[in-house]
């Protein structure tokens, strides 16, 4: 009965969120609660501003909450009380009104229920020490995140004696950036990025997703991480870029340098996990990685291939851990090594484990490739000609590892691996996670999963797609067009954009890129074939101590990450100002 | 005179003690579960 009026409850707030999707399209959509409405372009009350990327990412992340909602119908042993479904739509209105507001701290606001509701439905499984761990890890980072923005904030009220995004922005507009403005940019946007899992302030996320349930780990991979990257675009398109904007060069250079170490770190520690849940968190932190870099390019097209992407890799990863969860749920393991051979009585999750890897593997006609070729092109316009070998390395890597667990855990492929990357440690968990399974993977789960991947593949094939997100992309960026519609209710006729079309060669290349992922895939499986004995031996003696020193990096002890986070901040800081030197 | 900083501070006072509350429920958990609060015991999510 719970069940029901939760997934109606994400239904209908996935059509309002829908609805007020279509309504932004003639312009966005500003709302000032309890009638407060700006006078003389002083802002006192608290609006939500809805533009055509807000509504998206509210309507993605209903989408993805009535789903998980959906798929935990048969997964979950028993739940007390009503804790989860409570919990997950307590999440799901925060992250909703996290995208849909025009005001910071009410953001900031948003973003501590979002962190909180998420502490508790990592530690689902309370009784466990593992997911105490895990959602400790997550908290204690999550909240010095937190804590970081709220100390930004603090600095820009001080400064500008506003907290709405676009009053703020008026009142920074056309002065140079000084050490406060800098400083607040540098702990609002850190304190994003530990949320969004941006290396090095990522080390939460694995650790994160290994503990929690299926369901919500479908939600953490799936919105809760682009979000924040959606919330770090949104308050420099609105708050700083009236200041920032003659600095654009050397701020995209910070923030593409972040995205493309995290994108490489993620990739290469995906790789070498066998833990299938943890294989798919630091693919997200790879992608993480990837949509930064779209988003630091600091043009309307990078940012039009990141919602795309966003979406289709979003529907993509949501469909993958639906996957794992039904893996979980039927053959009582979650170890690729563990599960060896296991997966031929479930063939449908094997298959769409597949296809979900080469969705990462940005192949035609996901709508991964799409996103990916239209970053592409923004980042070539802004002068970041490198980035294609990134995205097909990153998505080759990623969409490898996936197939190579496939084909390790229903096909039964693949040498023994050596024990030292194993994770049985974590299987006492992972038992107790899902209720004793009957002899057919229940319709409940194998519908989502299916659904969810369909739709990373009708993004990549609706037309005309890519014209309309790169429009609202151009609106999200234009502050002025912003500050007016908020604080004067006038709607700005919309900023010309010569729309452009997605290159062919990019769409091309995710082909390459899929080639590749099947070419990693079937090397690792088959590499005691393919490669002379001695030769493997020893690269494999070096190759693996070196990955199992990078990987000890990620070692479950709070104060590690945290020494991480610091480092982070700095570098962040400290690039920053060299770059608005 | 600003009414807002002192909107602020009582929001972030709400929001803070929600999020202590919940980190602290989880570590009195942890020292019942394992018996200990000092990070380098506890060690079961290294990987």
């Amino acid at each position: 009965m719970v069940e029901a009026v939760a997934e109606a409850v994400g239904a209908a707030t996935t059509g309002v969120c829908a609805a007020l999707l279509v309504r932004a399209g003639r312009g966005p959509l500003v709302y000032w609660f309890s009638g407060w409405h700006p006078r003389r372009g002083v802002a006192l009350g608290i609006s939500f501003a809805i533009d055509r990327l807000g509504a998206g990412m509210a309507t993605m992340v209903a989408a993805l909450v009535t789903a998980a909602l959906v798929f935990s119908v048969r997964y979950f042993e028993e739940i007390e009380g009503h804790r989860f479904h409570i919990l997950t739509l307590v999440f799901m209105g925060a992250m909703v009104g996290f995208a849909l507001t025009g005001d910071l701290f009410n953001m900031f606001v948003w973003f501590e229920l979002m962190s909180v509701a998420g502490y508790g439905l990592t530690g689902t499984e309370i009784e466990m020490p593992a997911p105490l761990q895990g959602a400790l890890n997550f908290g204690i980072l999550n909240s010095i995140g937190g804590f970081m923005i709220l100390w930004g904030i603090g600095l820009v009220y001080a400064r500008t004696g506003a907290l709405n995004l676009a009053q703020i922005g008026n009142a920074l507009a056309g002065r140079r950036p000084d050490g406060l403005v800098v400083m607040a940019f540098t702990l609002i946007l850190a304190g994003l990025f530990v949320k969004a899992s941006v290396v090095p302030f990522h080390f939460w996320l694995p650790d994160a997703h290994a503990v929690a349930p299926t369901p919500v780990c479908v939600l953490f991979s799936g919105v809760m991480v682009e979000l924040a990257l959606y919330g770090a675009a949104r308050v420099y398109w609105t708050a700083f870029d009236g200041a920032m904007s003659p600095y654009a060069v050397g701020l995209s250079k910070v923030l593409v340098g972040f995205g493309a170490l995290t994108a490489l770190v993620g990739a290469v520690m995906c790789f070498a996990q066998q833990h299938l849940k943890r294989l798919l968190a630091l693919s997200t932190v790879s992608h993480i990685g990837l949509f930064l870099v779209g988003v630091g390019v600091l043009n309307h097209v990078g940012l039009a291939g990141v919602a795309v992407y966003v979406v289709g890799h979003g529907l993509a990863k949501a469909s993958l851990f639906m996957c794992a969860g039904i893996v979980l749920h039927r053959l009582g393991g979650i170890d690729e090594e563990q599960l060896r051979g296991l997966g031929r009585s479930i063939p449908a999750a094997g298959v769409m484990l597949a296809l979900g890897g080469l969705a990462l593997a940005e192949v035609p006609p996901f709508g991964t490739a799409l996103g990916h070729t239209l970053i592409d092109d923004g980042a070539a316009t802004a002068g970041f000609g490198w980035t294609p070998w990134l995205f097909g390395l990153v998505a080759a890597v990623t969409g490898g590892a996936v197939l190579r667990a496939a084909g390790r855990v229903f096909l039964g492929l693949g040498p023994r691996e050596p024990a030292r990357f194993a994770s049985e440690r974590l299987g006492e968990v992972t038992e107790r996670e899902t209720q004793e399974a009957e002899g057919r993977t229940p319709f409940v789960m194998l519908a989502p999963a299916a659904v969810l991947l369909a739709g990373a593949l009708a993004v990549g094939v609706l037309p005309g797609l890519s014209g309309r997100v790169e429009r609202a992309a151009a609106e999200f960026e234009d502050r002025t067009g912003y500050a007016e519609r908020v604080l004067q209710g006038r709607t700005a006729p919309a900023p010309f954009v010569p729309v452009e079309p997605p290159s062919l060669g990019g769409l091309l290349s995710g082909l390459a890129s899929g080639a590749g992922a099947a070419a990693l895939a079937g090397f690792a499986l088959f590499r005691t074939r393919l490669l002379p004995n001695r030769f493997r031996r020893r690269t494999s003696a070096t190759l693996g101590r070196g990955l199992y020193l990078f990987r000890s990096l990620q070692s479950g002890h709070v104060g590690d990450y945290t020494a991480w986070l610091v480092v982070g901040l700095a570098a962040l800081g400290g690039l920053f100002a060299m770059a608005f030197r | 005179m600003d009414p807002v900083v002192q909107a602020l501070t009582l929001t972030d006072i709400v929001v803070g003690v929600t999020v202590t509350a919940l980190l602290l429920s989880l570590v009195i958990q942890a020292e019942k579960r394992t018996g200990t609060l000092n990070p380098d015991d506890l060690r079961p999510l290294e990987g």
